[in-house]
């Protein structure tokens, strides 16, 4: 009797977990179909199609998301594999330092970098954007935990047959750790789309702001427009979370185990 | 395994590190510079003078009081939370795996969505002020009142705590079954077993999540940003709006203050848990 209590509070527990999570964005969805009372797609219209922006912003945070992931990818998993699998001098150092930069706030570093970029003239172009997302040291932290959990034996015969770092990465680390290479492109593609702070930063014409910005400032007193805004602002998300939750909570996992 | 190659390793930390190097160290460079002199291009040195005058200034105080406020109580309500909502997710149950992923989903929305979201519930005419009204209790000004602070860290836990509990889930199946059952054998409770096996045996994994959580609640400042403006309630005026405000005031060492101050609380931080990791692990 008291179990089956208790198995009748975890199912409550779990509603309410979900009521929390999917009723505001069913409800923004729902939102976005109806104006005036009546179904309409009116609103995508407007964004869609109405809107000279819309579609050429659409596309360059595309590219510039893809691009950030790209480069993430590289820099992550170098750093990763060097962190688990290396010994070398002073890498427990750098390793909590690089979390301490991972846990800072971006805001503490805007400024010198907007000194920089202003000297190299590249403020108010996106080079900024792709240089912040790319370095972002929180795929490096992850990389390294997922490697770790890859059987060094895996990588021994490799290197005995004579394979050279790029095919070990490539073709037996990736492979193996794939879950967690799936989380990193996940992360920083999230991470890219969403970025708000350094494109507010960087470009001073707000036109050139990506769709995650743009999308977020346009306060429009039209409900069922910003409704619209919110939905495909959050539809690439939705969709790799759609695909991937498995691989993502196995590559998450990794960041929790313990060398 | 531990290749013993310095030069592949730094070789393969190249494009990080020469990240690191551009855009954080050489950075704190420049902020330690303004941070210990004068003029606009930083001419005069004046030792400390920046920092004693910040640490004074009452909008420094507040933002640091309340940055420290909200990580202290973000981050250890969403370890708690995320703990209880992992222990009852743990055994299989009707809506238990879907419960698992679901929860994760929120760290996908975007800040648009966010915003909207949050002005359709929480504004002055929102859903829940209205919900109040209905049950006869007193509408809330969410994001223009001391109530703003718990709004921004509900958002946090709200954002961030699927990933604490993918982690603490992962921790607690790594538990030896055997355990509980000795457990069972003599009889001890649901209680005794959590304090007793669970908790202890979860220390590494806690560690981490305390460091993914901390990481979370830092970030959560975006949100904070759009929804409450530059200038929020002086509820939620954390860290990042001071050195945000100086940038727009074009106060160089007052924000070079704030971000150094920031960076070394970090460290600080970071620090000392990783001793009290290294500590714990070098007694088994």
């Amino acid at each position: 009797m008291k179990s089956r209590v208790a198995l009748f509070l975890r199912v409550v527990l779990c509603g309410i977990l979900m009521v929390v999570v999917i009723f505001p964005v069913l409800y923004m969805f729902l939102g976005s179909l109806i104006k005036d009372g009546t179904f309409s797609l009116d609103s995508y219209y407007q964004i869609l199609l109405r809107h000279p922006y819309f579609l050429p912003k659409f596309w360059i945070s595309l590219i510039l998301s893809f691009a950030i992931v790209l480069g993430q990818l590289v820099v992550s998993c170098l750093a990763g594999f060097a962190f688990a699998k290396y010994s070398f001098f002073g890498k427990r150092m750098l390793f909590i330092m690089l979390i301490v930069l991972m846990l800072l706030p971006v805001q503490a570093v805007l400024v010198p970098n907007y000194i920089v970029f202003g000297n190299l003239g590249l403020l108010g172009t996106w080079w900024p954007l792709l240089a912040a997302g790319i370095f972002t040291p929180f795929g490096a932290f992850l990389m390294t935990h997922v490697f770790r959990s890859v059987p060094d034996e895996l990588i021994e015969a490799a290197m005995l047959e004579g394979a050279g770092l790029p095919r070990i990465l490539c073709d037996i680390m990736a492979p193996v750790a794939r879950a967690g290479v799936i989380s990193l492109i996940i992360l920083s593609f999230i991470d890219a789309w969403n970025m708000v702070e350094q494109p507010v930063a960087f470009l001073s014409d707000t036109s050139k702001y990506p769709l995650g910005v743009f999308l977020a400032y346009f306060n429009s007193e039209n409900l069922p427009l910003s409704f619209a805004c919110g939905v495909l602002a959050l539809l690439p998300g939705f969709l790799l979370f759609l695909f991937y939750r498995d691989e993502l909570t196995r590559g998450l996992t990794y960041t929790g185990q313990v060398e | 395994m531990r290749i013993n190659k310095n030069r592949t390793a730094f070789a393969l930390l190249a494009p990080l590190l020469a990240g690191i190097i551009v855009f954080f160290i050489f950075p704190f460079a420049i902020l330690l510079r303004y941070s210990v002199t004068t003029g606009a291009g930083g001419g005069n040195f004046v030792g400390l003078y920046n920092y004693t005058r910040v640490f004074n200034s009452p909008a420094f105080r507040l933002a640091f009081g309340n940055t420290a406020r909200f990580f202290v109580v973000g981050v250890t309500l969403n370890m708690v939370l995320s703990f209880l909502i992992a222990h009852t997710l743990r055994h299989r149950f009707l809506g238990s795996t879907v419960a698992r992923s679901v929860i994760l989903f929120p760290m996908f929305l975007p800040v648009a969505a966010i915003v909207t979201v949050s002005t359709l519930f929480f504004s002055d005419a929102g859903l829940v002020n209205r919900a109040l009204m209905l049950l006869g209790l007193p509408a809330t000004d969410w994001l223009g009142s001391g109530a703003a602070f718990w709004f921004m860290l509900g958002l946090y836990i709200f954002k961030s705590i699927g990933y604490n509990v993918v982690l603490l889930l992962a921790g607690m199946q790594m538990i030896p079954h055997e355990l509980y059952e000795a457990a069972d054998m003599e009889g001890a409770g649901e209680l005794r077993k959590t304090l007793d096996i669970t908790i202890p045996m979860l220390v590494p994994t806690l560690f981490f999540t305390f460091v993914i959580s901390a990481m979370n609640c830092f970030r959560s400042f975006r949100e904070a940003f759009i929804l409450g403006g530059s200038h929020p309630d002086s509820s939620i005026y954390m860290l990042p709006h001071f050195i945000n405000n100086n940038m727009q005031n074009l106060n160089y060492q007052r924000l070079a203050v704030g971000s150094v101050f920031t960076l070394c609380a970090i460290t600080v931080i970071t620090a000392l848990v990783y001793t009290f990791e290294a500590k714990r692990e070098a007694k088994l």
